[in-house]
């Protein structure tokens, strides 16, 4: 580690390139939360009437408390798919590793919008799932429930961000020594006991991690509900998307956003605060 | 004796699940690729033959082929700028010790810790209002460089943390000035993960949707025409493209992955 004052010199392209194309940004769309839009156009003001506008009408809440239940839902379990994947990964398949994690390289690279595409066409009344289930004989007429639904909303994007838990959790899972784990058996600690009391706390920061990414990532996603959501799976990325589409209401919009963030950031944060107090205790 | 039974018995639902895992991750990829090979529109089970026409169809596309022009377009400019930025800033952080550098490696971070959408309508905004420069594939490449640098710095963090600073101090030693150094010793050593790190760049530049929709001009990007095709309905070129996209963004990460693991040979 060096002191001096290249690193200024380092960090600026970095630092003018955020700001200006990053905090500014941001910014600007704070400010337009507070401005109005009229027939005539936007109008430049300091009103809270758009934030207000948010409580005027229960379907928006309706829906803000819907995507942070189905992102939420979809976090959960994305962390506890991956869980398995990057400890199996970690500790059993160490000859594989490299195979099974170009696979979820394959699966994180490709096509974002083919790969919710091909729930759709796995879930349709003509997909596989329905021709499976005629197949066999279960069902007689295709489902209709399983499209167009949060369940589907759910599962597409379990599927999304699953690879996004999966690598931090692997990454976290490398600080565990497998000596300590011995160590922890040695000491007359079973196998339950040595993955709770040793593993899952040594890896609980990819966890963490993996949960606050799929959790922020899901919650304003805009494509998903709209192609496999329907009525029942929309959710709030897609109403915002709107505002800044053919509504052509960003003040609104503006303020949606920040609203919604200000609830995630403010989730995420409590989350970190009850984890923090459960390690005091233990 | 318990050890190794209740051992076997853990692994055994570990290896179902991991294996079930594994196929919800890549069986939807693989029916998109099989599909694009099935000579009727109609996604249906079993497959009825086999045929190329929609390869074929696509290949003639006109749409298709500009779009994918305009995404390697983008994808190479962008993995330039945002390699430059975030090696830099990497640099920084790994060889040097200042005030806020806890706080400064969460700020890098920031973009791709805030929904996309939020991204792409504060640019929206910036471009439209401030900027007042109508949306082209100029401002789709400075929104994409926004949320890959992040992932530059990540990369180039782990790879700089590791490097061996005394092999850059016995090349000064023996009389090589900072540029010397820099040229024969440090850039030599750091070259696979700069062209990893360029590849993984342009693959995440290549396939972006979620900003890309709300900056793009009237030149659009292969995700933009998948999402029109999309909009009208199922039509079996998108497999085709998907599964085109797919071989393309495979054979980036082996690459990439070859040529990064030559570090270890270091």
């Amino acid at each position: 580690m060096r002191k001096g004052k290249i690193h200024i010199f380092l960090l600026l392209p970095f630092w003018v390139y955020y700001i200006l194309f990053f905090f500014i940004p941001l910014g600007i769309l704070l400010t337009y939360s507070f401005w109005l839009t009229t027939a005539r156009g936007l109008v430049p003001t300091f009103t809270l009437e758009n934030y207000w506008a948010i409580f005027s009408k229960k379907l928006y809440l309706i829906i803000i408390l819907r995507s942070i239940r189905i992102a939420f839902i979809a976090a959960i379990i994305c962390v506890v798919v991956s869980y398995p994947v990057a400890y199996s990964l970690t500790f059993k398949y160490k000859k594989m590793q490299d195979f099974v994690l170009y696979l979820i390289l394959i699966s994180l690279f490709s096509s974002y919008l083919v790969r919710i595409y091909a729930w759709k066409t796995i879930l349709g009344r003509q997909g596989l799932i329905n021709q499976i289930l005629q197949y066999i004989g279960l069902t007689k007429e295709p489902l209709s429930f399983l499209l167009y639904s949060p369940t589907a909303v759910i599962i597409t994007l379990v599927f999304i961000f699953v690879p996004f838990t999966i690598l931090p959790i692997f990454s976290s899972l490398q600080n565990v020594k497998p000596e300590l784990i011995e160590a922890a058996k040695d000491l007359g600690a079973n196998n339950f006991e040595a993955f709770y009391k040793v593993t899952l706390p040594l890896s609980m920061s990819g966890v963490v991690t993996g949960f606050i990414f799929s959790f922020i990532l899901s919650a304003g996603d805009y494509v998903t509900p709209q192609l496999v959501g329907g009525t029942t799976g929309m959710m709030i990325g897609k109403i915002i998307a709107d505002q800044f589409g053919m509504r052509y209401n960003w003040p609104f919009g503006s303020a949606l956003s920040y609203f919604t963030l200000f609830l995630l950031a403010l989730l995420v944060y409590c989350l970190i605060w009850i984890l923090k107090i459960l390690k005091l205790r233990r | 004796m318990r050890t190794t039974r209740g051992k076997s018995f853990r692994f055994g639902v570990l290896d179902l699940s991991t294996v079930l895992i594994m196929i919800f991750l890549l069986l939807p990829i693989v029916i998109i690729v099989l599909f694009s090979f099935n000579p009727t529109s109609a996604t249906v089970f079993p497959m009825r033959g086999f045929t190329t026409k929609w390869y074929r169809e696509v290949l003639r596309n006109e749409i298709f082929i500009s779009a994918l022009i305009n995404s390697v377009y983008v994808g190479l400019m962008v993995s330039c700028v945002s390699v430059f930025i975030g090696v830099l800033a990497s640099f920084a952080l790994t060889r040097y010790r200042f005030r806020f550098k806890e706080m400064m490696s969460y700020i890098v971070l920031l973009p791709i810790t805030l929904p996309a959408i939020i991204l792409g309508i504060s640019l929206l905004s910036f471009f439209a209002s401030v900027l007042g420069i109508s949306r082209s594939l100029l401002t789709v490449t400075l929104s994409h460089v926004v949320f890959v640098t992040p992932f530059v710095v990540l990369i180039m963090n782990a790879r700089l943390d590791k490097f061996d600073i005394t092999i850059e101090e016995a090349a000064k030693d023996l009389g090589a000035n900072a540029l010397q150094t820099f040229r024969y010793v440090t850039f030599p050593l750091i070259r696979p993960s700069l062209i990893g790190t360029m590849m993984l760049s342009f693959g995440l530049s290549f396939d972006e949707f979620l900003v890309t929709f709300f900056v793009v001009g009237r030149k659009n990007t292969l995700p933009i025409v998948i999402w029109g095709m999309l909009r009208r309905g199922v039509s079996p070129t998108v497999n085709v493209i998907a599964t085109m996209v797919l071989a393309i963004s495979i054979t980036l990460i082996i690459i990439a992955n070859r040529i990064a693991k030559l570090r270890t040979l270091y």
